[in-house]
């Protein structure tokens, strides 16, 4: 058998399972705007299926795709297949996602790459702003590290094309974040415009509802960028779901980072009795402990959300 | 001292009909005729539907006929505008096609020699009979006799026979193959109004649509879809067929056709304005491909139809597709998703056939045996539905077969394309394999 071996454990990326369960809480609160067991859910499940076991444990989703694009894995993304209402896809995205009726009802489709944004990407982002029924949400996830290599940049910003938004030559980690937030967002705003142009049907008319704005990293920097197609004569029940008064979304330009600090479990207990935030006093519990003001910020921000303890397992 | 005089600058007749028919074909001036009682019958049908309404036309070596029951010509317009030369400002017609006007004058000029009209509304009934040779001989006042029957005909309609025809249009109408040729011109410029009902007969074989049929059945369907839009405030219809059309047609006919209103503006369209090769070019973001003879199957007909003319997305001559307005770029994302589609079907059936030769015929062929079922359907007949053929990411897994993996990686977009060039290959995908194999060969030896 041709061996698979994915690049990283997936289970041990910390802010990777914080910024997913970040994702499933939001999209938990839908309710206003679609019954939750009506949607699809589409993701890259590759063989962890993290995402599906959180979306079908939490959301109640039954109706699931996993799109798997290394042709020689398929036996052992299949062995692993941790429920039985996922219907596997071998191909690459922009292979499937077109063969996909993605018109008859509301998705969820998470695009979750290695890769960095490429034309590729762009293609697939298009396609489904273009054709997902309204109510669907969209989420992408890009790697958007540094490219220290020159001619590596090079390669990829001409790929970007020359009406590139700001910054367009990126120096600073931060600034690759943002770039590819900003050609991603372009991109479907340009989808958009084309979807919405002569429709007089304000039902039909949708507009990107932008929900997540988040860059991590537990090794390469990533880049979520997600939020929902609301149709316009929606838009109270999409205000009625409340997604942005969670404290990880973000509306605009401005990424919620997340980071989720190394704690031991007795910094971590001592941290958590001053949890909420509001009604407790962190600074002080940090002093005590001599727990760096940063790291206990930090904490705060993703406690709710991040795998606080790996699991010892012996075999 | 200067005197005054006026030099003759009027034109002869014959100098006029020679200059009016000189840029016409045979082909126009016949679809000339058939528009105008296509407007005829546009204009007095009371609904959307043109049933009833049928136009016959018949020619041969002796005589040029086209018989239609679409209302007739009231004897004032006859009189006044029909048969002038130019519209004048005042006459606003109440057409769809022929906004601009044509001339049916031009029409019987290109044709022949005498023409008769006999025209009846529900009320009148007028006939027109003239030798154009000695027309244009005459000079003084242009008109042409009129008589005024009392007796309208049974049903409103226009009989007009244009006889002793032109050697060359004589030639041309003796050849069988010219019967066909106006056949195919008719059904595509007139698949609107036929579908709304209709009935244009030439040569006493009724013009349908059977031209455009599309693979249906078997696991395939057509795509097939419509949508109400508004341009410039009123409201325009947008409908989108399209599929897999018959094997063994000219790749000619590959390609979309884009009717404005029943008029053909885009036909067998394989360019950028109708998606094929798009993307921004300098981002190649949502690149599709371009058509390449791999598509010669693809057909796709694209209908705008409105009560407003002036909101459909053509330019003023009403010939050219206006890429700009908006509910021509909304039709386009949707047909390049259909291109994306198609061009993701050719490629799976290739996969398929190369698998079937690489197996020595023992790895199923879904894709093939539904093609091979040739089960067509009309265009008009075609249900709502997205474009579909048999998957097979969905189909179970097939064991066995070499084992292949991909290797990826990124080079000079430049020099790949400059390789792509020099080995007359399609995609980077081919570029990619060539060098592997070169490599190989090179490194390891023959496979």
């Amino acid at each position: 058998m041709p061996g698979y071996r994915p690049k990283v454990d997936y289970s041990l990326r910390p802010a990777k399972a914080a910024v997913r369960q970040m994702v499933v809480t939001a999209l938990a609160r839908l309710g206003p705007l679609m019954p939750l067991d009506s949607y699809r859910y589409i993701g890259m499940g590759s063989i962890y299926f993290r995402d599906f076991q959180l979306v079908h444990r939490q959301l109640g989703i039954t109706d699931m795709i996993s799109i798997e694009g290394d042709l020689g894995a398929e036996a052992r993304v299949r062995f692993n297949l941790p429920l039985a209402c996922i219907d596997l896809r071998m191909g690459s995205t922009s292979d499937v996602l077109p063969r996909l009726d993605l018109e008859a009802k509301p998705h969820i489709i998470w695009l979750d790459y290695e890769s960095r944004v490429a034309p590729d990407v762009l293609a697939d982002v298009t396609e489904l702003v273009g054709t997902c029924a309204p109510g669907s949400i969209l989420i992408t996830t890009v790697n958007a590290d540094h490219l220290r290599d020159k001619r590596e940049r090079e390669i990829w910003l001409s790929d970007m094309g020359s009406n590139r938004p700001e910054p367009s030559e990126p120096r600073e980690r931060d600034e690759y974040a943002l770039l590819s937030y900003q050609v991603i967002r372009s991109t479907i705003n340009d989808a958009l415009s084309d979807r919405n142009a002569g429709v007089p049907n304000p039902d039909h008319r949708v507009r990107f509802q932008q929900a997540f704005h988040l860059v991590y990293a537990d090794g390469a920097q990533m880049l979520t960028v997600g939020g929902g197609l609301v149709a316009e004569t929606s838009q109270p029940e999409w205000d009625a779901c409340a997604i942005d008064s969670l404290e990880f979304t973000r509306a605009g330009e401005e990424p919620c980072r997340v980071k989720v600090p190394y704690l031991t479990r007795r910094e971590v207990h001592r941290l958590l009795g001053e949890m909420p935030e509001s009604q407790g006093d962190i600074d002080r519990a940090a002093e005590e402990a001599g727990i760096p003001r940063d790291d206990a910020r930090e904490f705060a921000a993703v406690y709710r959300y991040a795998p606080l303890f790996v699991a010892a397992e012996d075999w | 001292m200067t005197e005054q005089i006026q030099a003759n600058a009027s034109a002869t007749r014959g100098f006029f009909v020679d200059m009016l028919v000189r840029d016409i074909s045979v082909d126009d001036a016949i679809l000339d005729l058939i528009d105008n009682a296509v407007d005829a019958a546009d204009a007095n049908s009371m609904k959307d539907s043109l049933g009833g309404y049928r136009i016959d036309v018949m020619f041969d070596s002796d005589r040029f006929l086209i018989e239609d029951n679409c209302g007739g010509i009231p004897i004032e317009i006859a009189r006044d505008y029909a048969f002038r030369f130019g519209r004048p400002k005042e006459f606003k017609p109440n057409t769809k096609i022929g906004e601009f006007g044509i001339g049916m004058k031009r029409a019987f000029f290109r044709l022949g020699q005498t023409f008769m009209i006999d025209s009846s509304t529900e009320e009148t009934r007028f006939s027109v009979n003239v030798d154009i040779e000695q027309w244009r001989e005459k000079e003084g006042d242009w008109t042409f006799p009129m008589s005024i029957q009392d007796d309208p005909l049974g049903e409103a309609g226009t009989r007009i026979e244009v006889r002793n025809l032109h050697e060359y249009v004589r030639n041309l109408f003796s050849q069988e193959s010219y019967s066909r040729r106006m056949r195919l011109d008719a059904m595509e410029r007139y698949a609107q109004d036929i579908r709304r009902g209709l009935e244009i007969v030439l040569n006493k074989e009724p013009v349908d649509m059977t031209q455009h049929e599309l693979l249906s059945g078997s696991g395939i369907a057509p795509e097939h879809w419509s949508e109400n839009l508004e341009s410039r405030g009123c409201p325009v219809e947008l409908r989108i067929i399209a599929g897999i059309g018959p094997e063994r047609r000219p790749v000619e006919e590959s390609g979309w056709y884009v009717y404005c209103n029943g008029r053909l503006v885009l036909k067998a369209d394989r360019t950028q304005i109708t998606g094929w090769g798009t993307g921004d070019p300098d981002r190649e973001t949502g690149k599709i491909t371009a058509w390449h003879p791999q598509y010669a199957r693809f057909r796709g007909f694209v209908f705008f139809i409105s009560e407003y003319p002036s909101s459909l997305p053509w330019t003023t001559t009403k010939t050219e597709i206006d890429e700009t307005a908006d509910i021509y770029r909304h039709a386009l994302q949707r047909m390049k998703s259909i291109i994306t589609r198609y061009a993701k079907f050719t490629n799976d059936l290739k996969s398929e056939r190369q698998s079937f030769e690489d197996s020595d015929g023992t790895s199923p062929r879904p894709i093939q045996n539904a093609l091979d079922k040739e089960e067509f359907r009309q265009t008009s007949a075609v249900p709502p539905g997205k474009f579909k053929v048999p998957d097979p990411s969905s189909a179970p897994a097939i064991p066995a077969g070499p084992r292949t993996t991909s290797v990826q990686f990124h080079a000079d977009r430049i020099r790949v394309d400059e390789l792509k060039d020099a080995l007359h290959l399609d995609t980077n995908r081919q570029v990619g394999e060539r060098a592997f194999d070169r490599l190989y060969k090179e490194e390891i030896g023959e496979e």
